[in-house]
């Protein structure tokens, strides 16, 4: 004998009713969201960064929850990486004078203390190279820093790249 | 009654005069700077390039965006895709030597680019000219603002003498 199942009105509205949420509002498929804050740049400085790691081209630094604990930003963690939307790619050099781009940064040091750029602030990192004679060093990194000399025949200079690049308004998805 | 408010009018023109007069032959202000167009429309690009005086630029600022050649003088630039929608623009910057800073992918009409910070060292001609180039590079090639000023270096600001601001187009 075959079962009839019968269902009861309120289970099928309560079912339709599901289904519809579900529909209108998906369920997010992570963390990340589209966020805008200033980038600036910084070059030379320590060999190693806050976090004890060689800070080196395609990284940024951003606030620590102790300095800025305002800045949902300051409490990615160490070593997540965000997504650029606008401007994206960013262009930045190596020793070599290759050039390379850019689309995604990953955070491995920190800084501005005094939290003076606004949340979700990145300081990209643009490198160490420097022509033999110039001085290891350049404004806002610790000087004298560690640094790498142009090769190649490159005169290159990663602070001249950070200073070029000055303070832009920028767009991107924060980490998952 | 009617003599005391005449006799106070005139006290007043006399006081006004004897202050411009005043102030005249102290006349050693410097010239006021000549107004410039803050933006020009080039290449399928409306580009906005004005000079900003403040305090935080200088040779030896805190942080390597507020180093400039000039001390107290950076620059403001911004662009907007005008045109229709392209694959890719470049945001270029700089003094004698362009730099591409970043990309726009893809650029939408109404896609707009923004930079501020210090002056490149290459910007400046001599002791009292200057140029500094911002706008942007496609497949069509460079669409740039050009802002020609001069100035006189005072201490630690800069005293902007004039400006003129014109579009230019350069090929690849």
């Amino acid at each position: 004998m075959a079962t009839v199942l019968r269902r009861s009105p309120a289970l099928v509205l309560s079912a339709a009713a599901t289904v519809a949420i579900a529909l209108v509002m998906p369920t997010p498929a992570s963390a990340q969201s589209e966020v805008s804050g200033w980038f600036t740049g910084y070059a030379m400085g320590n060999r190693y960064g806050a976090f004890g790691v060689e800070v080196t081209d395609g990284m940024f630094a951003n606030h620590t929850p102790q300095d800025c604990p305002g800045d949902p930003a300051a409490y990615w963690a160490v070593g997540s990486s965000i997504t650029l939307v606008s401007p994206s790619p960013i262009v930045e050099h190596d020793a070599w004078g290759a050039t390379t781009y850019y689309e995604s940064l990953t955070v491995e040091d920190s800084g501005d203390p005094s939290c003076s750029q606004g949340n979700y602030w990145a300081d990209v990192y643009f490198g160490r190279f420097k022509l033999a004679t110039e001085p290891c060093d350049c404004p806002g990194s610790p000087s004298p820093g560690y640094c790498i000399d142009d090769q190649a025949g490159y005169t290159g200079n990663a602070c001249n790249d950070a200073t070029n690049f000055g303070r832009a308004w920028a767009t991107y998805w924060s980490p998952p | 009654m009617q003599r005391c408010h005449e006799l106070r009018t005139r006290l007043g023109y006399l006081l006004v005069a004897a202050l411009i007069s005043t102030l005249s032959a102290c006349g050693t202000a410097l010239p006021k700077p000549t107004p410039a167009a803050d933006a020009v429309s080039v290449g399928g690009y409306r580009i906005e390039l004005v000079l900003e005086s403040d305090a935080v630029y200088g040779p030896a600022p805190s942080a390597a965006w507020q180093r400039s050649a000039l001390p107290g003088l950076g620059a403001r630039c911004r662009w907007e895709r005008v045109g229709e929608a392209i694959t890719t623009a470049w945001f270029v910057w700089g003094g004698r030597q362009l730099s591409e800073l970043s990309g726009y992918t893809p650029t939408q009409t109404g896609t707009h680019a923004e930079r501020e910070g210090g002056l490149p060292d290459d910007a400046v001609t001599d002791s009292t000219t200057a140029t500094v180039y911002c706008g942007a590079r496609d497949a069509n090639g460079f669409h740039l603002a050009a802002l020609r000023f001069t100035f006189h270096r005072a201490g630690d600001h800069t005293d902007v003498l004039s400006e003129n601001l014109e579009g230019i187009e350069r090929a690849e």
